[in-house]
C-alpha cells in the first residue's frame, strides 16, 4: 500500500510511515486486531503453562500416593507374615481346609496304610493334614501316636547311621531321644497319659493290632541297630530312660568305634 | 507470536526423585512379598523341591529326604520322582537290615525287591544309592 501523505510504499504492519513519519491509518485496524490477538495468545499461553504445571504436579502426587498405598499394603502383609503365630495360624487354617476338601481320600488312604502297616506313611499323612485336630478321626488317636513314635525312632537311627549332624546333635543325644520314645511308649502311645484303657475303642480291632505291630517294629529296629539281646529288647520298654539311653550309647560306641570316635 | 523458553519446574523434579526412590522401595517390599507368597502357594509346607532334596543328599540327611518324598507324594508333586525312588530305596535298605537281622526271610526279600525296583527308576541318583548301601545296610559290619 501507499502512504496517503507522501506516497511511499508501506507494509501492512507499519504503524507509521517510515518515510514521512505520519500515522498509517489504513493499517491501524489490522494492527489493533493483531495486538488484540497477540495479547489473547499471551494470556492463553500463560494459562496453559500454569495448568500444565499444575497437572504435572498433581499427576505425580497421585502416582506417589498410589505407590505409598501399595507399599503400605505390602509392608502390612509382610509384617503380619513375620509374626510366627500368624503364620502358624494361617497354615493351620489352610491345612484344615485342605483336609476337609480331601477327607474321603484321606480316610481311604489311612485305612489302606493301617492295613499295610505303613508306619512312616501314616505319620507323614497325619503331619501333612494335622489329623489330630479332626474329631471324625479320633479313633485313630493311638495309631497316630504309634506311627509318630516309630518315625521318631527311625529318624534318629537313620541320622546315627548316616552320620548326619544337625545343629550339633551327637549320637549320645540321639540315643537319649530313642530311649525317650521307647520307655515312654506305654505312657504316650498306649495312652496311659490320657487315661486310655485296654478296652478303649482306639485300641480295638485293627487299631490295636497296628499299635502292637508298630511296637514290635520299633523293638526290632532298636535291637538290630544297637545289637541288643532278646532279653534286653523285651526289658527296654519298662527301663528308666537314662538307663536305656546309657545302654544304647554304650552299644553304639562298642560296635561302631570308628564312627563314634569321629564325633 | 513469541516463543518462551520452557522452564523446568523444581517441584516436578523433586517429585520425580521421590517416585524413583519409591520404585526401589516397592521392589524391595514386593520381592519379600513374592517370596512369602510363593512359599505359601506351594501348598503343604513340608513339600520339598528338587534343589532342597539335592541339598539333603549333600549333607547325608536321608531322614529329611524320606520325609520330603512322603510329603511330596501325599500332595501329588511328581517332578521329584527320582528323589522319591531314592528315598524308597533308603527306607527299604534300612528295613532290609532290620528284617535280615531278625531272620524274617519274606520281609527281607520284599525289601530287596523294593530296592531293586527303585534303583532301576532313580536315574543318575544311583551313586547315592551306593552311598546308602555303605552307610545303612553295611553299618556296623567290619
Amino acid at each position: 500500500m501507499k502512504c496517503q501523505y507522501c506516497g511511499g510504499n508501506l507494509q501492512l504492519d507499519n504503524e507509521v510511515c517510515p518515510f514521512c513519519g505520519r500515522e498509517n491509518t489504513k493499517a491501524k485496524k489490522y494492527i489493533d486486531t493483531k495486538k488484540g490477538y497477540q495479547k489473547e495468545f499471551d494470556e492463553t499461553e500463560k494459562k496453559v503453562q500454569k495448568k500444565v504445571k499444575l497437572n504435572a504436579r498433581t499427576g505425580r502426587l497421585l502416582v506417589i500416593a498410589l505407590m505409598v498405598l501399595i507399599i503400605a499394603v505390602f509392608v502390612g502383609i509382610n509384617r503380619w507374615y513375620d509374626d510366627a503365630e500368624n503364620r502358624i495360624h494361617y497354615r493351620q487354617e489352610k491345612t484344615k481346609q485342605l483336609a476337609e476338601k480331601n477327607i474321603q481320600h484321606i480316610t481311604e488312604t489311612l485305612q489302606e496304610m493301617e492295613k499295610n502297616r505303613e508306619y512312616l506313611g501314616i505319620s507323614n499323612l497325619y503331619l501333612n493334614y494335622l489329623l489330630s485336630r479332626r474329631d471324625d478321626l479320633q479313633e485313630y488317636g493311638r495309631v497316630f501316636s504309634a506311627a509318630n513314635s516309630y518315625e521318631s525312632v527311625f529318624e534318629y537311627i537313620v541320622n546315627i547311621a548316616t552320620g548326619f549332624g544337625y545343629n550339633g546333635e551327637t549320637s549320645e543325644y540321639r540315643c537319649g531321644n530313642i530311649a525317650h520314645s521307647v520307655t515312654n511308649w506305654n505312657w504316650y502311645v498306649s495312652g496311659e497319659a490320657r487315661g486310655v484303657s485296654d478296652n478303649d475303642p482306639r485300641l480295638a480291632g485293627e487299631h490295636g493290632a497296628f499299635v502292637a505291630d508298630c511296637k514290635v517294629a520299633v523293638g526290632d529296629m532298636v535291637q538290630v541297630y544297637f545289637k541288643l539281646t532278646d532279653e534286653e529288647t523285651a526289658a527296654m520298654w519298662t527301663m528308666e530312660q537314662t538307663e536305656l539311653a546309657a545302654l544304647l550309647y554304650e552299644r553304639y560306641q562298642s560296635y561302631y568305634p570308628e564312627v563314634s570316635a569321629n564325633e | 507470536m513469541s516463543k518462551t523458553k520452557k522452564k523446568t519446574d523444581p517441584v516436578v523434579v523433586l517429585l520425580d526423585l521421590v517416585i524413583i526412590a519409591l520404585i526401589f522401595v516397592m521392589l524391595i517390599v514386593g520381592i519379600e512379598f513374592y517370596f512369602n507368597f510363593s512359599y505359601e502357594k506351594r501348598g503343604g509346607t513340608f513339600m520339598q523341591e528338587a534343589k532342597e532334596m539335592a541339598f539333603d543328599l549333600e549333607r547325608n540327611n536321608y531322614a529329611s529326604l524320606i520325609q520330603g518324598a512322603y510329603m511330596n507324594k501325599i500332595n501329588g508333586k511328581t517332578d521329584t520322582a527320582q528323589y522319591h525312588e531314592l528315598a524308597e530305596y533308603t527306607e527299604a535298605a534300612f528295613l532290609y537290615k532290620v528284617y535280615e537281622g531278625k531272620g524274617k526271610a519274606a520281609e527281607t526279600a520284599a525289601q530287596k525287591e523294593i530296592m531293586d525296583r527303585a534303583r532301576q527308576n532313580m536315574g543318575s541318583l544311583t551313586i547315592f544309592a551306593d552311598r546308602v548301601d555303605g552307610l545303612i545296610r553295611d553299618f556296623g559290619k567290619k
